[in-house]
């Protein structure tokens, strides 16, 4: 097996570091079965419209807290609604939150943080001390106080929490970029009289790249299971929205007399984290690069 | 060493000024002010001669740098302001509320440190075993569950389904008498620091196990007990010391959700009661509070850091 700096043939055959990348993770079992459920419940969440048996939203008064029938599957909530069409609706919530959450976090504190980090001196040092400010308030209380401000809702969440989630990968990023900057390839275009958005674009961020994909893999993770934690709360979904945080808080009273209502949410929760946890640790694995070391037979 | 640690406090004043103007500007922006928000609903009702006077005596027209200043003076004495629902000072009933909160972290601290080191040691000693990916899927689950969920469901099975534990409050008297209540949410707490930590120090142990000097230890013939309890542990911990110190400052603002659902009466619990009557002092005492324990943490843990690995010093 031969070797080069990113490249790699095995067998004759040329493998770029994706396919290799790819190659081990279909190697690791907890990774496929966490991408299986992923997918499943992606689809399901797509298709909560079709698929779903009842209106998530629509009461039922007469058939309130309901046990399991065949009829209501997982049984019905304190309004008569249909804990498990709550359920499929519940996903889009949840998986898109985590998403856009994490897309925007990302998007905004990976800029910041090449910025800050290829530019130094005084940018640097102001957007550093942003960052300092804003991770020092523990993470859920600053949410929690934010969003007591702005009033609770789907939305603000959503701004409260990327708001407080960039400076991670700002200062991830900088921290990367100060050691990138600095390799042959970026003064190679420099000197080619390369421009600085191309250089931080097309050469340094590149260079992140695994780092950012793994780490926003667990991000999704822990948004996840901290905006159902805010919902459950009530600052996040607000009735009627399905939303398994929210189902949580409302199926709690009535844990002793129909706990199922409890348990479907928070497994629905546990097993997307779960999932999405085990692609990242498999990703991690793919991405470091000790890795391209290792034998691919 | 020493100019590294001088830094690191100089930083402490602009953390300081950051903290509290993003505290002072959150307040502000909050819509209606303190006077409103004493009235409520009756606001109409009062005469808007009266309501203006109150808020020049209470300073609200002044331009905000001066208010700013004065906020600050106040806080410097300890005046975090008076509650709206409870008319009480806000740092007595932030201090009244303290120690259950403390408890509580103090006691899922402890779980942590006693199941994560030596899950941890015994997966990193087995690497690619069978018990390593036991324990390996047992944590990656152990940080997945919601905490929240976890509790509820441990309310579930221990405290109404086999009624062995007590599911909400503190219970009364010394600590000795009602560690029963203390079970349920501590475990709760512990169990994705658990799952965390034991990852953590799995890897640590991995990072030791190739060096040099463990190498050396076992080339000179010490029995592998010893290898692994002299040599292996101390430089393992000083991974886990770290990141225990801001775990602990985290936890104090993370049992938010755990004191809710036990109805646990700590701060957070008190943040969360208060957050839906909008009492912004008290709201906003806390989110100071934490961010200052946050921050001194920090502090000391870098301090720390920086005497048990020298190499951190010059950088």
């Amino acid at each position: 097996m031969e070797k080069t700096n990113d490249k790699l043939t095995v067998q004759n055959q040329f493998v770029s570091p994706w396919q290799y990348r790819w190659g081990l993770m279909r190697r690791n079992r907890g990774a496929m079965i966490g991408l299986a459920i992923l997918v499943t419940f992606g689809i399901l969440a797509a298709a909560a419209p079709w698929i779903a048996p009842f209106d998530p939203i629509k009461m039922d008064l007469l058939n309130t807290l309901k046990p399991p029938t065949s009829e209501h599957w997982l049984g019905t909530d304190e309004l008569g609604r249909d804990a498990l069409s709550r359920l499929l609706y519940g996903a889009r919530i949840s998986l898109t939150i985590g998403f856009v959450i994490e897309a925007i976090a990302v998007t905004v504190g990976v800029s910041i943080g090449a910025i800050s980090g290829y530019f130094g001196g005084k940018i640097d040092a102001i957007l550093m001390r942003l960052v300092d400010v804003i991770s020092a308030f523990p993470f859920l209380i600053i949410a929690i106080a934010a969003v007591a401000v702005l009033g609770p809702s789907l939305l603000n969440m959503l701004l409260v929490l990327t708001g407080v989630l960039w400076v991670r990968y700002a200062r991830l990023i900088r921290g990367l970029v100060l050691t990138i900057k600095t390799q042959e390839y970026v003064e190679a275009a420099q000197a080619l009289g390369g421009s600085h958005v191309q250089i931080i674009f097309r050469h340094i961020i590149p260079g992140c790249l695994g780092v950012i994909i793994v780490q926003a893999t667990f991000g999704i993770a822990g948004t996840i299971l901290t905006a159902s934690g805010l919902s459950f709360l009530g600052m996040g979904a607000q009735p009627p929205t399905a939303e398994w945080g929210a189902m949580l808080s409302g199926a709690k009273p009535h844990l002793r007399s129909l706990p199922v209502l409890s348990i479907a949410p928070g497994m629905a929760i546990m097993f997307t984290v779960l999932a999405i946890n085990f692609v990242g640790d498999a990703l991690r694995d793919a991405f470091d690069p000790h890795v391209l070391k290792v034998k691919l037979d | 060493m020493w100019t590294y640690i001088l830094r690191r406090v100089l930083i402490i004043p602009v953390l300081l000024i950051g903290i509290t103007l993003a505290v002072f500007l959150l307040v502000r922006l909050a819509p209606g002010d303190p006077v409103t928000a004493q009235y409520g609903l009756k606001l109409h009702e009062v005469d808007p001669a009266k309501i203006e006077a109150v808020r020049e005596k209470l300073g609200l027209n002044d331009p905000l740098h001066i208010q700013y200043i004065r906020y600050i003076e106040n806080l410097i004495h300890g005046d975090l302001g008076i509650s709206i629902t409870s008319k009480l000072p806000v740092i007595d009933e932030i201090r009244s509320r303290f120690p259950a909160t403390l408890e509580l972290t103090v006691a899922a601290m402890l779980l942590s440190i006693l199941f994560s080191i030596p899950l941890g040691i015994v997966a990193g000693l087995n690497r690619g075993s069978w018990i390593d990916n036991l324990l390996m899927g047992g944590s990656l689950l152990g940080v997945s569950v919601p905490s929240y969920w976890l509790g509820i469901m441990l309310m579930l099975l221990f405290g109404l389904t086999l009624d062995w534990l007590p599911v909400t409050g503190r219970g009364d008297g010394p600590l000795w008498s009602r560690l029963d209540h203390l079970v349920l949410p501590a475990v709760t707490l512990a169990f994705a620091l658990i799952g965390f930590n034991s990852r953590l120090m799995r890897s640590a142990i991995l990072d030791v196990m190739s060096k040099d000097y463990i190498r050396t230890a076992r080339g000179k013939g010490l029995v592998n007990k010893l290898v692994i309890v002299r040599h292996m542990l101390p430089n393992a911990l000083i991974v886990l010391v770290t990141v225990l110190g801001m775990q602990f400052a985290g936890l104090l603002g993370g049992a938010v959700l755990i004191e809710t659902i036990f109805a646990w009466p700590g701060i957070g619990r008190l943040a969360v009661e208060r957050v839906f009557r909008r009492d912004y002092p008290v709201i906003m005492g806390t989110v100071l509070m934490f961010a200052f324990i946050f921050m001194i943490s920090s502090l000391v843990v870098d301090i720390i850091y920086s005497f048990l690995d020298p190499r951190i010093r010059y950088d």
